[in-house]
C-alpha cells in the first residue's frame, strides 16, 4: 500500500500512509482511537474506497472496489463484530458464500465432511458441523469465522481486536492458528490494544497517529514504554494510579444473590468512596451481578441492601430512584442513542431536571450538557452534535455524564474502558477518582487484570457464576493470583 | 486540488437536497401545478385539498407517535368504522349527539389501550396485533349496523364538518390545532423525548430509567383516540356513515408519515415532516382529479409516486449510513 489517502467529511483520515507486508509476517497496528488504523484496514479489506494511492499485491497493482474483490485476492478481514448467522449450523456458516451444490441441490454430506476438516484446523474438533452457531461461545464463533476464511486461499488475514472478547485459553488457540497460518506464508495483521499479545505473537508493529504512519519496525526493536509514548505523541504518565482513599459507611450489601444457571450465592459489600472490582472471565457472571443490582435482570433468591435497608428493585427506574447509575458494557447497544445529540443523551437518565412546567427547557438542557462537556472534557464541536460522530472515548464520557447528572451514590461500571484509547482511559479513571473522593461507591466489572489491580480497592473474583474470593487489593495481590482464581485451576 | 473542493461542494449539495428533498418536492409540485393548471390555484380548490386530507392528517399525527416508537398500527380503519357504527346505533336510539360523540372517543381509546397492551406488555408483533384489532373493529361495525349506510346525520353532529371560519372549513382549523399540539408534545416535552428514546434505542432507554412499556403503550392509545377523531371528522364532513369507511386507509397514512421522513425503525422523525407528507399525498390526489385521470389509473399513479418517495427515503438512509 503506497501513499493511501482517505478523506471523510471534515476529517483527513489517512494521510499518505505506506504499509507493506511480507509473506508470513505478523504485524500489529497500534494507535489511539481515531488514529486511522481501522480505516487503513478497511481500505485494504475493500470496505472503504480510497481517494488516492495504490495497492500492490505480489508486485502487481490491484484494484479493490469492494469486499468481494478483496476476498478474491485472498484478503480476509475479521471484524470485531462477527458476521455469522446464529440460527444456521456451523457448516452452512462456513460455506455460505460458496455452498457446494450439484445442479442447485445442496451437497450436504460433502459440506459436513469438509467442515470437519476446517474445524480441525481451527481447533474446534469438539464441535459438530450441524451445531447451531448461536449455541457456541463467542470465542468459538470467532474461530468459525476464521474457519470460513480458510475455505479460500488467503494471503492476508486482518484481525480487528480479535482477543477483546476471548478468554485466555481461547486466545491461546487463536494464536496457535495464527502461527500455523504464518508457517504457511499467510501475512497477518492485528489491530489491538494489548501489549502482551503484540510481544507474544507479532513480528513487526506499526504505530499510527492522526492518520499518519509514525513508525513500522521489528517488535523487539522497541520497548513498551516507547510504544505507548509514540502512540500518544507525548510521554505518558504511569498508566494506572490509585491514590489512597478513605471509606465511609456501607452503601450496598449483596447477600446470597442467586440466579438459576447464572449466579450462585454472591456476597459482597461496597462502602462510600470505595471501588470494588468484579473480575472474572467471560461468562463468569460478572455482568449479571451488575444487571441484577440495577434491576435489568431478575434474581431468584438473596437480597440486596442499600444503606442498610433491603431494596426492592424491579426495573432500572427503581434503581435510579435509589441513586444507582450504570454504565453498561456495550455503549452502542445499551448506552447511547447514536443518531441523537450529545445533549439528548446526557440528559436522558434525568429528564425531570430539564423539565419546566409542560415543556423541556432548552436553557436547562444546554446548561446541564455544557457542564457535562466541560467537567468531563468531552471533545465535541457542539452539544448538538450527534454522538455517532464522536470517538469511542468521548462517547463513553457522554454516557458517564448522563449518570453523573443523576447524582448517584452508587455507580456500576461494566467494562468502562473497553475499546477506548489510553488517553481517554486515563481521563475516565480520573473522573471516577473524583467521584470516589466525593463519597460515591463504585463497582467496576473488568476483564483486564492490570486495570483491576490499578484502580480497585477490593476485588471479587467470579468463576462460572460462583464467587471464588473477595480480596483486598494491596501490594501483595498479584495478577497471577487473580487469574488463577478466575480460571479456578480447571483449565490453563 | 480543485477537483476535490468541487467534490466537497457537490457533496454538500446532495446532502442539502437529501435533507430538504421532501420540502422541495412539495414546493415543486405546488409550483408546477399552479403554472400548468389554473383551477389548482383557486382558493376553493386549495381549501378542498386541505379538506380532503383531514382524515389522513389526523391519523398521521397518531401514526407519527406509533412509528417513532418503532411500531406500526394497521387497525386505524377498523377503529374508525367501529366508532362510527357505535354512533349510528346510539343516534338511532335517541342518545344525544354530545354523549354519543364522547362514547365514540372512549371506544377509540379503549381500542388503543388494547393495541398498546398487546404490543408493549404481551410483546406481540405490532403489525399482527393491530391487524387483529382491525378485523375485530370492522367486524363489530358490521354486527352493529348490518353493513348498511346511514345518511342525514344529525346537524349537531355534522357541525364540525359543515362550518367555515375565515373561508376555511372549521375541520382544517381543528387539524392545524391538533398538529401544533402534536408537534409540541413530540418535540418539546419530556414525554416526546421518551418516545424518541424508546424508538431510537429501546435498551438504552430502559437502562436510562424510562418506562419503555408504558411509553410504547401510550403511543397506541394516542393513535386510538386519533382514529376516533378521524372517524368523527370524516362522518361529520360527509354527513353520512358507510360500512367501508377507512378501508385501506392505514397504508396511505403510513406512506404519508414515511414520506415525511419518519423512519420505520423508530427514533427518527418529525411532526412537520408528517404534515408535508400528508400534503404531498393530498396534492397528488387533487392533481389526478384535476387532470381527470381515470379512477383505476389514479391508484396506479399513487402507487408509483409513493414508491418513488419511499425509494428516495431509502437512498437517503443509505447515504446517511455510509458516512
Amino acid at each position: 500500500m503506497k501513499g493511501i489517502e482517505k478523506q471523510f467529511p471534515g476529517v483527513r483520515a489517512l494521510q499518505g500512509v505506506d504499509f507493506s507486508l511480507m509473506p508470513g509476517e505478523v504485524c500489529a497496528i497500534l494507535g489511539e482511537n481515531g488514529a486511522g488504523k481501522s480505516t487503513l484496514m478497511n481500505v485494504l479489506g475493500g470496505v472503504y474506497p480510497f481517494d488516492s494511492g495504490s495497492i500492490c499485491l505480489d508486485g502487481n497493482v490491484v484494484k479493490i472496489r469492494g469486499t468481494k474483490d478483496a476476498e478474491q485476492l485472498g484478503i480476509s478481514f475479521i471484524h470485531q463484530e462477527l458476521s455469522l448467522f446464529p440460527l444456521m449450523d456451523i457448516a452452512s456458516n462456513i460455506y455460505i458464500q460458496d455452498l457446494p451444490a450439484n445442479k442447485g441441490i445442496l451437497r450436504t454430506k460433502k459440506m459436513y465432511q469438509d467442515t470437519k476438516e476446517i474445524l480441525k484446523r481451527v481447533k474446534l474438533e469438539h464441535c459438530r458441523p450441524d451445531q447451531l452457531v448461536g449455541e457456541l461461545k463467542i470465542g468459538e464463533q470467532q474461530l468459525v469465522e476464521i474457519g470460513r476464511t480458510l475455505t479460500r486461499g488467503i494471503k492476508i488475514l486482518i484481525l480487528d481486536e480479535p482477543t477483546s472478547s476471548l478468554t485466555s485459553s481461547e486466545v491461546e488457540v487463536l494464536f496457535q492458528i495464527v502461527r500455523e497460518l504464518k508457517a504457511q506464508g499467510t501475512a497477518i495483521v492485528f489491530i489491538t490494544h494489548h501489549m502482551d499479545e503484540i510481544y507474544e505473537i507479532c513480528d513487526t508493529l506499526m504505530i499510527m497517529r492522526d492518520g499518519q504512519r509514525i513508525i513500522k519496525c521489528n517488535v523487539h526493536d522497541i520497548t513498551r514504554a516507547e510504544v505507548v509514548n509514540t502512540m500518544l505523541g507525548h510521554s505518558a504518565e504511569e498508566q494506572y494510579e490509585h491514590p489512597a482513599r478513605s471509606y465511609g459507611e456501607e452503601v450496598l450489601t449483596v447477600k446470597g444473590l442467586t440466579r438459576k444457571g447464572k449466579l450462585n450465592n454472591i456476597n459482597f459489600r461496597v462502602r462510600k468512596g470505595e471501588m470494588v472490582g468484579l473480575y472474572g472471565l467471560l461468562g463468569s457472571g460478572r455482568t449479571e451481578v451488575l444487571r441484577s443490582i440495577f434491576g435489568l435482570d431478575k434474581f431468584d433468591s438473596g437480597e440486596i441492601c442499600y444503606l442498610g435497608k433491603k431494596m426492592d428493585i424491579r426495573s432500572p427506574r427503581d434503581a435510579i430512584r435509589y441513586g444507582i447509575g450504570m454504565v453498561t458494557e456495550d455503549r452502542h447497544l445499551e448506552g447511547l442513542l447514536l443518531d441523537e445529540s450529545v445533549k439528548f443523551n446526557m440528559t436522558l437518565a434525568d429528564l425531570k431536571s430539564i423539565q419546566a412546567r409542560l415543556f423541556i427547557s432548552p436553557r436547562k438542557e444546554a446548561e446541564i450538557s455544557r457542564k457535562g462537556v466541560e467537567d468531563l472534557r468531552v471533545k465535541t464541536p457542539s452539544i448538538k452534535r450527534a454522538v455517532k460522530y464522536l470517538s469511542g472515548g468521548n462517547q463513553q464520557k457522554v454516557v458517564l455524564a448522563k449518570w453523573l447528572n443523576t447524582n448517584p451514590s452508587l455507580l456500576l461500571l461494566d467494562e468502562p474502558t473497553r475499546g477506548i484509547d489510553i488517553g481517554a482511559k486515563q481521563e475516565i479513571y480520573s473522573i471516577v477518582e473524583s467521584l470516589l473522593e466525593k463519597g460515591v461507591a463504585v463497582i467496576m466489572v473488568s476483564s483486564e487484570v492490570p486495570e483491576v489491580l490499578g484502580v480497585c480497592d477490593r476485588v471479587v473474583v467470579l468463576q462460572n457464576g460462583n464467587q471464588v474470593c473477595d480480596l483486598v487489593n494491596d501490594e501483595t495481590l498479584s495478577a497471577s493470583t487473580l487469574l488463577e482464581a478466575a480460571m479456578g485451576g480447571a483449565e490453563l | 486540488m480543485s477537483k476535490k473542493t468541487n467534490g466537497i461542494t457537490a457533496d454538500k449539495v446532495t446532502q442539502t437536497l437529501l435533507k430538504y428533498g421532501i420540502y422541495l418536492l412539495l414546493l415543486a409540485m405546488i409550483l408546477v401545478l399552479s403554472i400548468t393548471c389554473p383551477s389548482f390555484r383557486t382558493v376553493s380548490n386549495l381549501s378542498n385539498v386541505l379538506l380532503q386530507v383531514t382524515t389522513y392528517a389526523v391519523l398521521g399525527i397518531g401514526m407519527t407517535f406509533v412509528i417513532m416508537t418503532g411500531g406500526i398500527d394497521v387497525s386505524i380503519g377498523g377503529i374508525m368504522v367501529c366508532c362510527g357504527s357505535a354512533y349510528v346505533v346510539m343516534a338511532k336510539a335517541g342518545v344525544p349527539a354530545g354523549v354519543s360523540i364522547a362514547v365514540m372517543f372512549i371506544i377509540s381509546i379503549l381500542f388503543g389501550v388494547f393495541n398498546g397492551v398487546s404490543v408493549a406488555y404481551f410483546g406481540m408483533p405490532a403489525f399482527l396485533a393491530t391487524l387483529a384489532t382491525q378485523c375485530v373493529g370492522r367486524g363489530i361495525s358490521l354486527v352493529l349496523t348490518g353493513g348498511a349506510s346511514f345518511r342525514d346525520l344529525d346537524a349537531s353532529f355534522t357541525f364540525f364538518g359543515k362550518t367555515k371560519v375565515l373561508t376555511i372549513p372549521l375541520q382544517v382549523w381543528v387539524i392545524v390545532v391538533l398538529f401544533v399540539i402534536g408537534y409540541l408534545i413530540l418535540h418539546k416535552t419530556v414525554y416526546g423525548r421518551q418516545i424518541t428514546a424508546v424508538g431510537g434505542n429501546l435498551h438504552a432507554a430502559r437502562v436510562s430509567g424510562i418506562n419503555d412499556r408504558l411509553i410504547t403503550c401510550s403511543a397506541y392509545v394516542i393513535m386510538g383516540l386519533m382514529s376516533g377523531i378521524a372517524g368523527y371528522l370524516n362522518m361529520s364532513r360527509l354527513g353520512s356513515y358507510y360500512a367501508s369507511m377507512g378501508d385501506g386507509i392505514e397504508f396511505m397514512v403510513i406512506a404519508a408519515v414515511v414520506i415525511g421522513g419518519t423512519s420505520m425503525t423508530g427514533g427518527i422523525g418529525t411532526m412537520v415532516g408528517t404534515v408535508v407528507g400528508t400534503l404531498i399525498i393530498g396534492i397528488i390526489n387533487n392533481a389526478l382529479n384535476l387532470f381527470h385521470v381515470a379512477a383505476e389509473w389514479q391508484d396506479v399513479a399513487k402507487g408509483v409516486i409513493i414508491f418513488l418517495a419511499v425509494l428516495f427515503d431509502a437512498f437517503k438512509n443509505r447515504a446517511k449510513k455510509s458516512d
